[in-house]
């Protein structure tokens, strides 16, 4: 394994156990995370694409050391912290949380919830103080704001507090859950250069989980598109834009209006046929919905095979192709 | 932090409930200090003149302004040291299971498991029990002093608040910024202190100041049926319970300790109403109207 491989997870897991109502015995599991095997490389930004349930959150969180795994390994730089994490290396992975609006303790003025994570390190409050104004100012607002309320700020600014939250522990490896999704278009674009021009400064590796393309895109190196707790297909970004492979990253590629506005738009919508026998089923995950479905489809799961140099897919019509 | 709280403090006076509330209670706190500090007559002094009727004169510089009860005692007098005497107590009985309530209410939801259902089903027991009753039971196996009275009446108004503090903790606990905090590498009593308790504090003190007045109403009551104070505590529900058997004769000395009773217990529901609607923002009023959203 080379050394520039920061993080690395092997078959990460996680598992939501559905309870019966009155017994409470365990009658299945949602398996939010389903095996997902990332390298991210130092100075990469890897982009998670996914729908609505697909368990990219989950695993923004899992990765954050929110959420304990079910199964499987994660190491950071090399050494393992699937369930501890060494003190040397805390602080060393951040997350910035989708909605800025209720991440913010409306009590706390803003220089209190910023030093928080340097409180926690064992920080004295005057050298946190002096340290988080001067990432204050990184993140593009005066040292004034560190004296106010949330409730004082646009979401834009909070999310830009958010990140500085994020960045005063100087991270290496930062998780961005979604940072844009919850403002409005014009301050989403400021939010994504900020976090273009502080990764390049700092050096730093992102995961951006997110479910707009056109963010991916421009943000990231490489993209992950996630579909059931799965990566179904994994490419650097004009691969996965020029040479779509798995039938799901099609038809999202396909449900992305062209900025061209003389063309016409026709997504491919597949038709769903019923989930719930598939659901328990050995078979891909994607079966239901898959317009190339075959009858292996539904008996086994494919594997991640790599089709090309950096681009893996999961999906049994490129079995042969290997 | 200083300007927001004053803030608070203006926007809750100018609910006209707090404002009358704070008004009566005022009014009562000045003149039972009054009472305490000038009154020529000493609240445990007999005499042999009995019921006299309000406004008698008496040998002091002072008239018996509420006249005397059965054992030619100042009812004025007696009923204003009364009124020190029953907050004090209702003070004491709201600070001792608001402490322990709030106590078991976090402990309960942040612990959960085991240690939750334990708790809530002791507490669910408690509840199960007219308080009264228990409160009487209580009262009876410490014996009757004002001091156990406080104590029993302590323990029955526990649960009120566990489970208050309980709920409100449940539902901050999966707020964005406690798991934020969590994520920054806060310990678990760091978050609660700093980010959790904000959060419950000023439903706790609405539903204290609620219980101030159960507090008077259960001490009055122990006392009414001997069970609180004993002569010659001067303490509402004793001074009512010793007048009930002359009330045809002197009804001075069983209305005027009631009608203080029951304005100092009408100030703080008073108070309590308006910081519950003030706290609660589907109730919000807007300009004295009530909003209906529900």
């Amino acid at each position: 394994m080379n050394s520039d491989v920061i993080v690395k997870t092997v078959n990460l897991k996680k598992y939501y156990e559905i309870r019966s109502k009155y017994l409470k015995r365990v009658i299945g599991y949602v398996k939010a995370v389903n095996g997902v095997d990332l390298e991210i490389k130092r100075g990469e930004t890897l982009g998670l694409v996914g729908e609505s349930g697909s368990g990219k959150t989950t695993l923004g969180l899992v990765l954050a050391k929110l959420v304990k795994p079910t199964d499987g390994k994660y190491f950071l730089k090399g050494i393992d912290i699937t369930y501890s994490l060494p003190k040397n290396l805390r602080g060393k992975i951040r997350i910035v949380f989708q909605d800025p609006y209720s991440a913010l303790n409306p009590r706390l003025k803003i220089v209190d919830t910023l030093i928080e994570p340097l409180l926690a390190q064992g920080v004295d409050k005057e050298n946190a103080k002096e340290k988080v104004a001067k990432y204050l100012k990184l993140v593009g607002l005066s040292e004034e704001y560190l004296e106010s309320y949330p409730h004082m700020l646009s979401g834009g600014q909070r999310q830009r507090i958010m990140i500085a939250r994020a960045l005063v522990t100087e991270p290496e490896f930062v998780i961005l859950d979604e940072p844009t999704s919850m403002l409005d278009v014009s301050t989403q674009a400021q939010i994504i250069e900020l976090l273009k021009k502080i990764k390049n400064e700092k050096n730093l590796t992102y995961l951006f989980i997110t479910h707009n393309l056109a963010v991916a895109r421009y943000l990231s190196d490489t993209i992950a598109i996630m579909f059931s707790g799965q990566i179904v297909e994994i490419a650097d970004k004009k691969t996965i834009f020029s040479n779509p492979l798995h039938p799901y990253t099609k038809t999202l590629l396909s449900a992305y209006p062209s900025p061209d506005p003389s063309s016409t738009w026709s997504p491919e919508i597949p038709e769903d046929i019923d989930n719930n026998t598939l659901i328990y089923n050995q078979g891909c995950s994607y079966a239901g919905r898959c317009p190339l479905r075959k009858d292996l489809c539904l008996k086994t799961s494919p594997e991640l095979i790599e089709v090309e140099n950096n681009h893996k897919v999961r999906c049994h019509i490129y079995k042969d192709r290997t | 932090m200083v300007s927001s709280r004053l803030k608070v403090l203006e926007e809750v006076l100018r609910i006209k409930r707090v404002r009358y509330g704070i008004f009566i209670l005022l009014s009562l706190a000045i003149l039972s200090i009054f009472v305490i500090l000038f009154s020529p007559f000493e609240y445990d002094r007999i005499s042999p003149r009995v019921h006299l009727p309000p406004l008698a004169g008496s040998d002091t510089s002072w008239p018996h302004i509420l006249g005397t009860d059965n054992l030619g005692r100042d009812v004025f007098t007696r009923t204003f040291y009364a009124f020190a005497l029953d907050l004090g107590c209702a003070l004491a009985v709201v600070i001792l299971s608001g402490s322990i309530g709030l106590a078991i209410g976090i402990a309960s939801s942040y612990l959960g498991g085991v240690i939750d259902a334990v708790l809530m089903r002791i507490m669910d027991i408690v509840i199960s029990i007219p308080g009264f009753m228990l409160a009487i039971a209580i009262a009876a196996v410490l014996g009757s002093s004002i001091f156990n009275a406080i104590i029993a009446i302590a323990i029955v108004t526990i649960p009120v608040y566990a489970r208050l503090v309980r709920s409100v903790v449940l539902s901050v606990k999966e707020s964005l910024f406690v798991l934020a905090a969590k994520e920054a590498g806060l310990s678990d009593l760091y978050i609660v202190v700093k980010h959790v308790l904000p959060h419950v504090i000023p439903t706790f003190i609405t539903q204290a100041s609620m219980e101030l007045s159960n507090a008077i109403i259960y001490i009055a009551a122990l006392s009414f049926v001997g069970l609180g104070a004993q002569e010659p505590v001067p303490e509402w529900g004793l001074m009512i319970s010793s007048a009930r058997r002359y009330v045809r004769e002197a009804w001075w000395t069983a209305v005027f300790p009631g009608l203080v009773m029951f304005l100092t217990v009408l100030s703080f529901n008073l108070i309590g109403d308006g910081l519950r609607d003030y706290l609660d923002p589907k109730k919000r009023t807007v300009i004295g109207v009530q909003v209906e959203t529900s």
